[in-house]
């Protein structure tokens, strides 16, 4: 996964804001990555980009050796179904619906699995981040660290490579930050990289590499 | 995505208020179309059956012309000389008789049937056989109920100005006696009617009642609705009927019959009635008859009115509510897309591609649409039937077309469905145009 000189331009009415400019940066596998910087900095829109939640103004992003800029939209969602998992920070469950059945979520597209081997998962996944007494519930009957560990099971379900994670804990207290980090320190194990934005210090025990940003660009690297 | 996943995708939200809404209109607006789309329909083809049956559409009455005072049978060749006219002949074919066959009856009713004679320009729609048929042949209809079909419970309401007779309806057909005409087919009938009787005025009896026996092979049957006819209506050669009419004894009594027998007898008319081969020969066939100097008549004139009424009006009704339909589609869809777009948001970045998102949608009105369907025309037929039963039992007797319009609801349905996916699937399109960010942020 790289950047190359990557800027994003947001237009507004009379002014332009370039919350990222000229970015460069090649993110390796196995590796657990903390990005921080103040709110604006652009972190963000650098983990979006990633994501493929939003396209670059500038500059090429490669992704499994595929520039994104030259793929069609069905090649970008099938990205985001097989290699990318993303975490957001206000979780984004389907509140109509269970734990399980928002874990089905990206399993249902797959095509790989029967039907029954898709709920056999899910229920696999939620019972790997702690929830298999929660399978039921409905988001609004769960906390916001129970919140945050089904939406990790989400972004787990189809085994992606890549698992990005804008600001999880941002809505969490400090022990269910803690819960969270960990689990998401378990997958560099499994060869996958992990991109973590967070405001938090606790991130610097875990991340194997501390990225910092200021004003859209790379300030700093530990 | 199977369709069973999509199903799952949809389970949680099909019936969420929104769609309940949207569900109830939908209902409203269907029913108010089959109703409109009913009466369009009963009216166009009762209009057709008219135009098939003699009585009806395609018959004058034709007077001699001013300076005669009869016609002869040299004016009924001219007449006949004319192109597209079938039959010529008395008003005495005009009508039918009522002969018991008694081999057919049941414990509620005797069986009783209606002949008229098949003259040259009657089109019946055959079931079996053809339409040609000889002396000592009959056809009958095909849903063939030879028994009293209703019966009027009469109340008298003594009034001290006038005696007001209320008919209530209360026998319907019974079905397990119903036959099927088929059935009949190669069978001899034994068919019987009073030429005689002597009728003691004091005691009111009845003696010395004298019979005509005839039989008759069934060699055809004919769908009744097509021609407005009754179920117990069978047709029998020119010749047979005419001999039956002028020894028939309820047609003795009535001074207008008569007439027609003296004149049938004398071949002198003082009116015949012609039959044409078809309703569109009208015009041409009034001209000539205005060539010759005849003076005539149409049996049935085609009220102007009522055809604009029961036509023009529901086609109308039919066209707004299509477009009143539109509009609450696009405008119900478009709200609830709105809602929507963090939900496609989120399936988006999850790997769902635009095509699946839209196929999901679509999927998800039309389940609403034929949930509605269902209800309406549940709801529709219900009420028809009931009215059918309780209001309409007499012409159901009389063969009148009533049935449920399933052609136009059919085309209806698809027409509603095409217009349901269209707008849908433009509307999902163009947000799912959006990039997953633009698409959260507006509802953040
Ligand atoms: N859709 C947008 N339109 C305009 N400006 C935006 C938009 N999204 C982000 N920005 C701006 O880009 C900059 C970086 O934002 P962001 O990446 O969200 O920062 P961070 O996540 O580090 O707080 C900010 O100045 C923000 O106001
Ligand atoms: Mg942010």
């Amino acid at each position: 996964m790289e950047l190359k000189n990557v800027s994003k331009i947001y237009k507004l009415k009379d002014e332009e804001i370039n919350a990222l400019s000229d970015f460069s940066y090649k993110f390796e596998m196995g590796k657990m990555y903390g990005v921080k910087g103040h709110s604006g900095s652009g972190k963000s829109t650098l983990i979006n980009i990633l994501g493929l939640l939003e396209m670059p103004t500038k500059g090429t992003y490669i992704i499994d050796k595929r520039d994104v800029s030259k793929l069609n939209s069905k090649e970008l969602a099938d990205l985001r179904l097989n290699t990318i998992g993303f975490v957001f920070q206000d979780f984004y469950l389907d509140e109509n619906m269970t734990a399980l059945e928002n874990v089905m979520l990206p399993l249902l597209i797959n095509k790989s699995l029967s039907f029954k081997e898709k709920e056999e998962k899910a229920q696999k996944l939620l019972t790997d981040v702690g929830l298999v007494n929660r399978i039921k519930h409905f988001p609004k009957e769960l906390s916001g660290g129970e919140c945050q560990r089904v939406a990790i099971a989400r972004a787990l379900a189809n085994n992606p490579k890549i698992i990005l994670a804008d600001e999880p804990t941002g809505n969490l207290d400090e022990e269910n930050e803690k819960i969270i980090f960990e689990q998401l320190k378990k997958l560099i194990k499994e060869g996958k990289c992990v991109i973590v934005v967070s405001h938090s210090d606790e991130i610097n025990n875990y991340a194997d590499e501390i990225l910092k940003i200021s004003k859209g660009k790379l300030v700093d690297k530990k | 995505m199977k369709i069973e996943e999509h199903f799952y995708l949809l389970k949680r939200r099909i019936f969420k208020k929104n769609n309940i809404i949207f569900i109830t209109i939908l209902v409203i607006l269907l029913f108010v179309m089959f109703l409109s789309l009913t009466v369009m329909t009963l009216y166009r083809t009762n209009e057709i059956a008219s135009s098939n049956k003699k009585t009806d559409g395609k018959t004058i009455y034709v007077y001699p012309p001013l300076k005669q005072d009869k016609l002869t049978t040299e004016d009924l060749d001219k007449i006949k000389s004319i192109d597209h006219v079938s039959f010529v002949g008395g008003k005495i074919y005009f009508g039918g008789v009522s002969l018991s066959v008694d081999e057919l009856n049941k414990p509620f009713s005797e069986a009783e049937i209606f002949v008229q004679p098949l003259l040259e320009g009657i089109n019946l729609k055959m079931v079996k056989g053809n339409q040609e048929i000889s002396n000592g042949e009959m056809i009958c209809p095909v849903n063939f109920y030879p028994y009293e079909a209703y019966s009027f419970d009469d109340e008298y309401i003594e009034d001290e100005e006038e005696t007001e007779e209320v008919f209530n309806m209360k026998k319907k057909i019974i079905k397990s006696a119903k036959i099927n005409g088929r059935d009949l087919i190669g069978k001899n009938l034994k068919t019987k009617h009073i030429t005689s009787y002597d009728y003691n005025d004091e005691t009111g009896e009845e003696s010395n009642i004298k019979y005509n026996y005839q039989d008759f092979k069934v060699v055809g049957t004919y769908d009744t609705s097509y021609t407005m006819d009754s179920l117990y209506n069978c047709y029998i050669s020119k010749d047979d009927y005419l001999k039956l009419v002028l020894s028939d004894f309820e047609h003795k009594g009535y001074i207008e019959y008569e007439h027609l027998q003296e004149q049938e007898l004398n071949k002198e008319y003082n009116e015949v009635m012609i039959i044409l081969d078809e309703y569109k020969n009208m015009n041409y066939v009034h001209q000539k008859l205005d060539k010759l100097k005849y003076v005539y008549e149409d049996e049935k004139e085609v009220n102007q009115g009522d055809k604009l009424f029961f036509t023009y009006v529901p086609m109308f009704i039919t066209i707004i509510i299509i477009l009143v339909a539109i509009n609450i589609i696009y405008n119900f869809n478009s709200k609830k897309i709105k809602g929507r777009v963090s939900n496609y948001a989120l399936l988006k970045s999850l790997g769902y591609d635009n095509k699946t998102i839209e196929i999901n949608e679509i999927l998800e009105n039309v389940i609403c649409y034929l949930i509605s369907f269902v209800i309406s025309l549940s709801i529709f037929i219900t009420c028809f039937v009931m009215f059918k039963n309780n209001y309409l039992a007499g012409y159901v007797v009389e063969g009148m077309l009533i049935n449920i319009p399933a052609l136009a609801i059919g085309t209806i349905f698809v027409i509603v469905l095409c217009l349901l996916i269209v707008i849908n699937n433009k509307l999902v399109a163009k947000k799912l145009k959006h990039s997953v960010l633009e698409l959260l942020r507006k509802e953040i």
